[in-house]
């Protein structure tokens, strides 16, 4: 984490570099043996139970914008060549397609209090007008993340994982606009993906549904009987909290019903993650990366988000001390848009690095990359503009996505892809934020 | 921030009209050519909409209508326009029936219980329990609406904020009931008794259980030269390291106390150093100055914090502030990117040379000019606990853990926790789950955290629970002692009544007016009262936005993020001091007073205030004093690279006045210079408002804008103005040629009247204080009653106005009006 005192992240704590180097120090030390430990034996999947493997959806972000000139092949079609900044994909090549002008409308709106970068990372998955809301500066909508586990959620143990090197950076929103935290600290992420099974274990968890079953059952009757005093006009709240109580319930129930299924255990050969290597961010990232893998394999979910960064990222280990955000206001200078241009090509490395990991997992006659939709994209172009964004989709969704072109996509929205990716995966939803349906040729 | 609802047209009349002249024949004679059968302009047709009476469907029309006739706006300057008779009758008209219509929609409208939001959650659990706890940073962040997070409406649930609710109350229970043995207090001292050969022996970690970090010791000299000397070691800071083995245990959790001796050398003869103690989970913990001169032995600080359980470091942090990092020539490039790579950067030790950094290492402090400390010792002891088990759970429990007796802990906590008297069944229920929970196998205190926190989930204690008949319409019911002990502490402290506001809700007299008034007084000089500048000031004045400006580094290389805390700290500290001194609230529109720092006053080129911490100061310089005159707001409607007029006019607009100017129509950007040639911030506005379309409301927004040019993007005064070809990709360096333009802050306002500059502004200001304490009243209002403004609230308000201006416009009397109000005492 940045640790100099002006830094202007936003919503910063104070910064603490001294916590930073020490966990950082432990963390690059810990996740090493980990990257390694998923040995050839770990790289099958789990066999799914019905025969047919699941559709995976995927989403992950580059914030700040992308230096365009060195991104956007030159021509479209299947034909293209490869461009600088994406050639560390070129082994992948025929598993990706560039989206070229897609256009991200709401992102763009103006609004009196939430900024650009802002924007950039709560538009991005909702692409909903912060500002539409009459009365409320700043009001979300529910992310495609979010709408898509309320479909496919309860399928796996962990409806989706959000993940973010930034723990402070969610781009994923429930109805209603409320942020949803993101899981940022391996070690937390490694058990809530491989809980302990223990018979001990189970035990405590069930006393702990029990009690919180007979908290809610009394709040509820208490919610009742306070809304039976009360007038229609009066009352409206309080059914809501009634109503929201029954749904935590409801869910507390769901969770438990996976107590009693079969343990999964993580691959043979994995250890534990340890904390998050902060001061490595190349660790980390590829550490979360890895994490998702896992997910995936063992069927624990089939939705995950992953933010690579925030504003403020810096990358001295490439050459690139400065922020990127600072590069991106490049003043025409050609010094910091070779710096943007390196960063970009440093992010699109991990993608590489992750799309290794998933081709490497075997699923029946193909691979885990094959059953996933993959969104790799940026909230903003070259100059913080919307007009033209970076965006790839990557893997064959089964089959049904035919990969290895550059399309241009003439100022659809990028909810149009979105709805894309969820058709793909068998969800039968036609309108999402800014739609105009799902988006065709890929 | 926008807010359409607030922008009612009754709230744009200052006075209820009576005559009741045909709105139709001057609507028909000035209107239909461009809104009617022929052109139909803004897909408006006033012929078809005079045809019908105003109702529900037409209301949002009318109101527009009316709002555009109130500003004067329409017709347009070069159309033909009624008279001010015209306009006149014709709105009162109008509003007559738009009156009306809203009054009886109001009626209907539904009546939103408002919840505790993040930090009323988190200050009533902390007088509820009297713990240091701090819960609810993990909540999702609560919706603002009507311009503050406390409005019942936009208040929302989710289940994510239930199952925080579920998690919380367990957390809170934890901490609140702490039984078995004492936590032993162990204490460490921490000694550098060497350090001035450290410095360069950053590769092995000092001794004494101190670590790598980046604390460190630095100096600027009083005569402005940012000469930088890093003594004290590769870090000062020490931590008990400890974590691992109680974090879960609660062993570490409580006080914990820090003091640091040191002796200061080669000071100069007066000086004010800074420091800046962090807790060890990061929080800000003290910040204190101390003045050194050449008789000082020895500096004493004396600090203490709590450290929650779950804190992963328990220590402190000490920064000495006034130095290094501040001054450094380019904050953005540390030395070389190895230094920062292995953070230890900040080890390196530079200064200027000829203009130029050099980087420079004294073979011993001796032979340094510069001040330094050395005999460091840190003393950290804790957890210090006063009392066994802690007052929080000896109050909670009572005799519990000796006669088993829940209905007695129930009866004690209950009345406090949902803020009212309750009824033997509601103590009893929980008694029973409380008893279920032993019957399952709980022993007595794990049953007794169960039933806790369910009575911490309970609507009673989550919600600001108002119980009017069911029959009872809109503003007729009076609030029941308790329920107005609540509005009126959460209006002044964001958290739960106090004993003494419980006692004269039992008492049945706290609606008493002389009461009342005590009671207001009374919390207002309580600290806890802080919240009100907090939560109320800091959303009045947009001041979160702060956060997220950036101006651009190149043009603004002095903003920094002290001095950006500063400017924040400033206004919140001058509208504190209006409340707590009850000054006159045209102070806001002008003041010879104000609070600077070090950072602050060389900001703005005033004399020197030695110091971090903000000090109150005359003003003699009369562009300063008053909120627009403040680098918060000045910084906060600018864009990052160049001032904003716009945002600056409608930011007056908005918050001084109440009367935010219209949202612009859609498909119409932000200044888009034409970049073909470099004009002033002035010149690309006259184009803007050449546009027939935008004049309307631009006239009555940019005036006050223009007036405020001579305060640049981040607040500072200017007198010329560099303008680029491009002002977005504007840098003034690297011989990227710029134009400079004297600044011209004349402006004509749409009466023909014209102010220059911030004296003219704060003068016409002045002359608009019965407007201005509309404007705060009103906000006030929706604030102290977490609703949005109605129609009925309109007596209530002029009631306010009149009260605040016979009172000489004192703030306390503001408040109290607010409080006094029907609105405020009934639901």
């Amino acid at each position: 984490m940045n640790s100099r005192p002006h830094s202007l992240r936003p919503h910063s704590p104070r910064p603490l570099s001294r916590r930073s180097v020490l966990r950082g120090a432990a963390g690059a030390l810990i996740s090493l043996p980990f990257l390694e430990a998923l040995t050839s034996r770990s790289l099958v999947a789990a066999e799914p139970a019905g025969g047919t493997r699941p559709i995976r959806l995927l989403w992950l972000h580059s914030e700040s914008g992308i230096w365009m000139p060195q991104w956007k092949p030159t021509t479209t079609g299947t034909n293209f060549a490869l461009t600088p900044t994406l050639e560390p994909l070129a082994p992948y090549r025929s598993e990706i397609s560039v989206l070229s002008g897609l256009f991200h409308a709401n992102a763009f709106k103006r609004n009196a209090q939430a900024g650009r970068h802002v924007q950039d990372g709560m538009c991005h998955l909702t692409a909903t007008d912060l500002g539409g809301t009459p009365g409320v500066a700043v009001k979300n909508g529910i992310s495609v993340d979010q709408l898509a586990a309320e479909t496919i959620g309860e399928k796996t143990r962990v409806p989706v994982l959000n993940l973010s090197i930034d723990r402070n950076a969610t781009m994923s929103f429930s109805a209603g606009g409320t942020p949803v935290p993101v899981d940022w600290d391996p070690r937390e992420i490694f058990s809530r993906l491989f809980a302990d099974n223990s018979p001990d274990a189970k035990k405590l968890a069930e006393a702990r549904y029990l009690q919180q079953r007979s908290v809610l059952d009394d709040v509820m009757e208490t919610t009742r009987d306070l809304s039976t005093k009360l007038g229609t006009t009066d009352r409206q709240k309080l059914d809501e909290y009634l109503s929201t109580v029954r749904e935590v319930e409801r869910r507390a129930t769901v969770t438990r019903t996976w107590a009693d299924r079969p343990a999964v255990s993580a691959p043979e050969g994995t250890k534990p993650p340890g904390p998050p290597p902060d001061k490595d961010r190349t660790a980390y990232v590829r550490l979360l990366m890895d994490l998702m893998v896992l997910a995936l394999q063992t069927d624990q979910t089939r939705l995950a988000t992953l933010r690579l960064g925030f504003m403020g990222c810096m990358y001295p280990d490439i050459g690139c001390p400065d922020s990127y955000h600072n590069y991106t206001h490049h003043d025409f200078k050609a010094d910091k848009q070779a710096a943007m241009a390196k960063v970009d090509q440093h992010r699109i490395a991990h993608l590489a690095y992750f799309l290794g990991k998933l081709k490497a997992v075997k699923e029946g006659e193909h691979d885990l990359l094959h059953h996933c939709v993959i969104h790799y994209g940026t909230g903003m172009g070259a100059d913080h503009e919307t007009t033209d964004l970076a965006n790839l989709v990557i893997g064959r969704g089964g089959g049904a996505l035919k990969p290895g072109q550059h399309l241009d996509c003439k100022g659809k929205p990028l909810a149009d892809l979105y709805v894309r990716m969820m058709a793909t995966a068998g969800m039968p939803i036609k309108v999402f934020a800014d739609s105009s349906g799902a988006l065709s040729g890929l | 921030m926008r807010d359409v609802s607030r922008a009612t047209p009754w709230l744009l009349l200052s006075v209820l009209l009576s005559s009741r002249a045909l709105a139709g024949d001057v609507l028909t004679t000035y209107c239909v050519s461009c809104h009617g059968p022929e052109k139909a302009k803004a897909d408006l047709r006033v012929d078809t909409l005079l045809k019908t009476r105003v109702d529900e469907a037409t209301l949002p029309m009318w109101k527009e209508i009316l709002s555009r006739l109130e500003t004067r706006d329409m017709p347009p300057k070069d159309k033909k326009r009624p008279s001010e008779s015209e306009y006149d009758t014709t709105i009162a008209r109008i509003f007559a029936d738009v009156v009306k219509v809203e009054t009886v929609l109001e009626a209907k409208r539904p009546r939103a219980m408002r919840r505790l939001n993040r930090s009323e959650y988190a200050n009533t659990i902390r007088d509820l329990f009297a713990i240091d706890y701090v819960p609810g940073s993990d909540f999702p962040a609560d919706d603002a609406l009507h311009g503050f997070d406390n409005v019942a409406e936009g208040l929302n649930l989710s289940p994510t904020l239930v199952g925080k609710y579920l998690a919380t109350a367990t957390q809170v229970v934890e901490r609140a009931i702490r039984i078995g043995d004492k936590p032993s207090l162990r204490t460490q001292v921490y000694a550098f008794e060497d350090e001035k050969h450290r410095y360069a022996d950053n590769a092995k970690p000092a001794g004494l259980g101190v670590y790598n970090g980046n604390a460190h010791l630095s100096f600027k000299p009083a005569n402005g030269m940012a000469r930088v000397i890093y003594i004290g070691g590769p870090a000062l800071f020490a931590r008990q390291h400890q974590h691992s083995l109680h974090r879960q245990s609660g062993q570490n959790e409580g006080v914990w106390r820090l003091n640091v001796r040191m002796t200061p050398r080669s000071f100069p003869a007066v000086e004010v150093a800074s420091f800046t103690l962090l807790g060890g989970d990061g929080r800000l913990v003290a910040e204190r100055d101390v003045r050194i001169d050449a008789g000082t032995k020895e500096v004493v600080l004396n600090v203490e914090a709590y450290h929650d359980r779950s804190a992963e470091e328990i220590g402190f942090e000490l920064q000495w502030t006034n130095g290094y990092y501040q001054n450094w020539p380019n904050r953005r490039n540390p030395p070389s990117k190895d230094h920062y790579q292995s953070n230890h950067w900040f080890l390196y030790n530079h200064r200027l040379v000829d203009g130029k950094w050099q980087e420079w290492k004294p073979s011993v402090p001796e032979e340094s000019p510069f001040p330094y400390f050395e005999n460091v010792e840190f003393t950290i002891s804790g957890p210090h606990h006063d009392l066994w088990p802690p007052a929080s759970t000896q109050s909670l429990l009572g005799s519990y853990l000796s006669d088993g007796d829940a209905t007695k802990v129930f009866a004690r906590f209950l009345p406090r926790a949902f803020r009212r008297a309750v009824t033997a069944t509601e103590i009893e229920r929980l008694a029973t789950l409380v008893a279920a929970q032993r019957a399952a196998g709980l022993d007595a205190v794990a049953a007794m955290k169960v039933g806790l926190t369910a009575a911490l989930c309970s609507p009673h204690f989550l919600f600001l629970v108002e119980v009017p008949p069911a029959t009872a319409a809109r503003g007729t019911y009076q609030l029941s002692g308790f329920e107005l002990a609540t509005r009126l502490s959460y209006f002044l402290w964001s958290s739960m009544p106090d004993d003494e506001l419980r006692a004269l809700a039992v008492g049945g007299t706290l609606g008493d007016p002389a009461v009342l008034t005590k009671q207001v007084a009374r919390m207002l000089a309580n600290s806890k009262s802080a919240a009100l500048t907090a939560n109320f000031a800091r959303q009045w004045l947009g001041l979160d936005k702060l956060a997220s400006v950036m101006p651009e580094p190149k043009l603004f290389p002095n903003y920094s993020e002290s001095l950006r805390d500063a400017t924040r700290d400033e206004t919140l500290a001058f509208f504190r001091e209006v409340v707590a001194k009850n000054l006159p609230i045209t102070d806001f529109l002008d003041a010879r007073w104000t609070f600077l720092n070090e950072t602050l006053a060389e900001h703005y080129g005033l004399p020197a205030v030695p110091g971090r911490l903000l000090q109150k100061v005359d003003l003699s310089d009369a562009r300063r004093g008053g909120l627009l005159t403040q680098a918060a707001v000045l910084t906060l409607t600018s864009e990052a690279t160049r001032t904003a007029p716009v945002l600056r006019g409608t930011y007056l607009l908005d918050r001084i006045f109440n009367r935010p100017p219209p949202p612009p129509p859609p498909n119409v950007g932000s200044l888009i210079p034409d970049a073909s040639q470099a004009k002033s911030v002035r010149e690309h506005l006259a184009i803007h408002r050449a546009d027939i379309a935008c004049s309307g409301c631009h006239a009555r927004i940019d005036p006050y804008g223009l007036v405020l040019e001579n305060f640049d993007a981040v607040g500072a005064w200017r007198t010329s103005e560099a303008a680029h070809a491009d002002p977005t990709k504007a840098t003034n360096h690297d011989g990227v040629k710029s134009l400079t333009f004297p600044i011209d802050a004349m402006a004509e306002l749409k009466d023909g009247s014209h102010m220059d500059g911030i004296a003219g502004l704060k003068q016409h200001l002045l002359a608009r204080k019965l407007d201005f304490t509309r404007g705060l009243a009103e906000r006030m209002s929706v604030y102290a009653l977490g609703r949005g403004l109605l129609i009925s609230d309109r007596g209530d308000l002029d009631v306010m106005v009149k009260a605040t201006a016979t009172d000489n416009f004192r703030m306390q009397s503001l408040i109290r009006a607010v409080v006094m109000s029907k609105s405020f005492r009934t639901r």
